[in-house]
Parts: C-alpha cells; sequence; structure tokens
C-alpha cells in the first residue's frame, strides 16, 4: 500500500456534483437480456385504480402514471420485461433498470446513472473558507477519484422499494397485457 | 485510462445495504464485464453468509444456535480475524455487540434469548465449527462488507484485471491506478491524499439515524460524534479500525490504529512528513 497526502497543508475541495452513467437504455437491455432478439419498448399507462393496487400491494406509492416498459424476446418466445425506474435519496437522484420473468422473478438490476450533490452542504462558506487559496497544486497528478457514497443506505432502500413495486406493477398491469388484454 | 490503454468497465449494484460499484481495467471488454460478474456473485455470497438480516445465513444460525454448529468457510475466516482483532484492539472493535445493537433496534429482534454484548473468548471456533459459550449474538456489521470488498478485488485480480477498484458506499479497494481518497463531511467534499494499492473507509456516529452506529459496534459510552477515515492493505481491516477509531480518545488513536495495521486520516491536521508509507 502506498498513500500521498494530496498536498502539504490541507485538502482542498472536489466538485459538489457528481454524475456516473454506467448504461444507455440499449447498453442495460443488453447486459439484461444478454441474449434476447429483440426488445419492443411497450410503456405501460396506469390508470388512477391501477396506480391503487400497486401501492396496496407493495406498500409504496407509484408516483407516475406512466412507466418505461419493454418486452424481451428471443427468436419470438417471450423471455421477460425489461423496466426502467429512477428513486431520489438523501443526496442522489438513481436511474436503474430492473430485469423481470415472465413469472415474475427479479433477473437482475443494473444501475444506469448515479448522480450526487453536495449543494446544500458547500453553501457552509465558513467551513469552505478554510481550503480557498489552496485549491490546486501544480505538478500533482490526481488519480482517478472515488465516490464515498453517503447516505447510500437510505437510497439503497429506495431502490429495494422501487423494485417491489415494479413487481407489483407487473402483477397489475403486465400480465395482462401478456395475453393481450390490457384494462383501461 | 489504464495502463493497459483500455477503457475500464464500471457497473453499479445494490448490494450490501449499500451501492456496490466496481470499475475494472487492462482486458478486453467482455472478459472484463464476465470478471466483474463474478466478483459481484462473491459479494453476493458474502452477503447471504453473513447478514444479520438473513435468518438463513451462517449469523442467524449461529445466533440461534445450541451447542456447535459448521459455519462455511469464508464465515469462518471472517469471524478468526474478527475475534482476533477484538483482542487486539482491547474490543475497541467487538463482534459480539448484536443484543446491545437489537436492543437499540438497529438489528432484527432475533426471537431468541440474548445477552447485550460480551468478549471474543465467549466464541470457541476451532476450523468450520463453532460454539457460543454465551448467549451472545454476534454481527460481523463493520468487517464482512468490507472483506466482501477484498473477496471481489481477489477474483478481479484471479480474472486477469490489472486495474480495478470496488467501493461498497465509500469502503473501497483499488489496485493499478492511484485513486484519490475523497471524505464527505457535513461541510462538503474534499480530496485527503492519493491511494495505490490499498483500501479505505469511513464510518460516521452519532450524527444522525443512517449513520453507522460506530459507538454501539465498539460499546463506548458516552455516544461519540465524528466521522473517522482509515485506510490499511485490506479493506476489511480499514472499515473494522474506523471503529476502533471511534471508540479510542482522539489524542490516542492515530497510535493505536498505526498499530493495529491502519492509517487514521485525519482531514483538519497537517498530514505526516511521510509521504510514502508502506504498512
Amino acid at each position: 500500500m502506498r498513500y500521498a497526502p494530496i498536498i502539504a497543508l490541507a485538502p482542498f475541495m472536489v466538485p459538489a456534483v457528481q454524475a456516473n452513467q454506467y448504461f444507455t437504455t440499449e447498453q442495460a437491455q443488453k447486459a439484461l437480456f444478454p441474449s434476447a432478439t429483440s426488445v419492443l419498448a411497450t410503456p405501460v399507462k396506469l390508470s388512477g385504480d391501477q396506480r391503487s393496487q400497486i401501492e396496496a400491494l407493495s406498500d409504496v406509492r407509484q408516483r407516475w402514471k406512466e412507466q418505461p416498459v419493454w418486452r424481451a424476446e428471443k427468436d419470438g418466445v417471450f423471455q421477460g420485461w425489461y423496466i426502467e425506474d429512477r428513486v431520489i435519496g438523501k443526496h442522489e437522484f438513481i436511474r436503474y433498470a430492473v430485469a423481470l420473468s415472465p413469472e415474475g422473478r427479479v433477473l437482475g438490476i443494473e444501475i444506469m446513472e448515479y448522480l450526487e450533490t453536495y449543494g446544500d452542504q458547500v453553501r457552509q462558506a465558513d467551513w469552505r473558507g478554510q481550503f480557498l487559496g489552496r485549491t490546486t497544486q501544480s505538478g500533482f497528478k490526481l488519480g482517478e477519484d472515488i465516490r464515498n457514497i453517503s447516505g447510500a443506505t437510505l437510497s439503497c432502500r429506495n431502490v429495494t422499494n422501487g423494485v417491489k413495486r415494479l413487481l407489483a406493477l407487473q402483477q397489475v398491469a403486465l400480465t395482462a397485457s401478456e395475453r393481450g388484454a390490457q384494462p383501461k | 485510462m489504464s495502463p493497459s490503454g483500455t477503457h475500464p468497465i464500471q457497473r453499479m449494484r445494490p448490494a450490501l445495504g449499500t451501492f456496490v460499484e466496481i470499475s475494472a481495467a487492462g482486458r478486453p471488454p467482455d472478459q472484463l464485464i464476465a470478471a466483474i460478474d463474478r466478483a459481484f456473485a462473491d459479494i453476493a455470497r458474502v452477503e447471504q453468509l453473513m447478514s444479520f438480516h438473513r435468518p438463513e445465513s451462517d449469523i442467524g444460525r449461529i445466533n440461534r444456535s445450541h451447542g456447535a454448529i459448521e459455519i462455511h468457510p469464508w464465515t469462518a475466516r471472517v469471524l478468526r480475524l474478527a475475534l482476533r482483532l477484538a483482542q487486539t484492539s482491547a474490543h475497541g472493535f467487538n463482534p459480539t455487540v448484536g443484543g446491545e445493537l437489537v436492543a437499540r433496534g438497529r438489528l432484527p429482534d432475533p426471537a431468541t434469548a440474548f445477552i447485550a454484548s460480551g468478549y471474543a473468548d465467549d466464541i470457541r471456533l476451532e476450523g468450520t465449527r463453532l460454539q457460543r459459550l454465551r448467549p451472545v449474538l454476534i454481527t460481523l456489521d463493520g468487517i464482512a462488507k468490507g472483506w466482501a470488498v477484498d473477496r471481489a478485488i481477489a477474483r478481479l485480480k484471479a480474472c486477469g484485471v490489472s486495474d480495478a477498484v470496488v467501493n461498497a458506499g465509500g469502503d473501497w479497494r483499488c489496485f493499478g491506478t492511484p485513486r484519490v481518497i475523497r471524505l464527505d463531511s457535513n461541510a462538503g467534499c474534499i480530496a485527503l491524499g492519493q491511494l495505490t494499492n490499498g483500501a479505505c473507509a469511513t464510518s460516521a456516529a452519532g450524527r444522525n439515524a443512517q449513520d453507522f452506529p460506530a459507538q454501539l459496534i465498539a460499546g463506548s459510552e458516552p455516544v461519540r460524534y465524528g466521522q473517522w477515515t482509515v485506510i490499511a492493505r485490506y479493506a476489511w481491516l480499514a472499515d473494522a479500525l474506523t471503529k476502533v477509531a471511534a471508540a479510542t480518545a482522539n489524542d490516542e488513536a492515530p497510535e493505536v490504529i498505526r498499530q493495529l495495521g491502519g492509517q487514521l486520516l485525519d482531514p483538519t491536521a497537517p498530514p505526516p512528513p511521510i509521504l510514502l508509507d508502506d504498512i
């Protein structure tokens, strides 16, 4: 192990917003359904009744009326649902994708985008003052940054709840449409 | 950019009660993706074996056990590390405080009789055979997450990856490219230094309900407030030593952590005079 403190006097501030994109929709579909030959967009529009049912089943509120859903097929055989969703944590905004089997089993979860902000914290200028004027160090080459995922326990629970909600959504709105009888 | 010139592949999944991010480089993309998948599978295995929240895990079975039981070799290994660190840290790190955490509502009630906390010698561990001598509840919170990171790193290396980071919600380990140690505090986000082939962990106590209860792991009273960042060669050690740091008086903590094989980083103090420190 080798450790080098970053500057001689004090640490410096790093950007207050960090975004990381892991997958585009297409990439995530390929990662979660690698053998699919077609992935067809079938966005679901939910009625007020259906949203109430989802909440009753999952204990999580379905906040939006439309959920982006795709059907994955391999040579005409239905493989499962690809659903995109988002949750908001304490300081972060998370977009993720879930693959569900036709029977309603979770096949995989991939985080697509993770955005952190520290805006409310950085506003405390007093603290920040002690680091101003020492923000760069010439000749010091930075390695790659490591995100320190704060508040992750909270937003991780939000993803877990999100998946629970999507499983309920599948029961309420997708099973029926699979049989070609999507309720109004 | 990695030394070999290939672009790193980065993935993030929910695991270990947080988000785990793995970044790897140095092989063709399809091999990197396969290696990352296997590393995530190892992490999931550690979680299945060592989560207090899962009744069917080894930890769940241990905490309901009467008499000796067989446990998975991985669980035995982490427990051995935990018990040894409990002894060398004068129980500044203590894996037998599960009862205390249950009583305070931080962990689910295992629906069995238990005592609040105990000591390393309440556990007899021979090979993969374990027996509780008193009804302590074992929790590997504060060490298993780091060990899962170490497993994932070992898997990536075995798959021929030359450059990687495994980051479990801020507890991380890297090899290859040097990485910046970033610290979130209530006041903002700062960089502390740069780490090569090492591990880093941060624990906070007392700030809010989401904070890791370092003071409970340490069993120390009164409750202390603060945030401790420790670097070490292994992620399990960095993770566990943050709890020792939280349980130790501020002026003694740097030396105590050094003796146990880590280095406590203080964002407000000037860095130590030796820039390169091999532990």
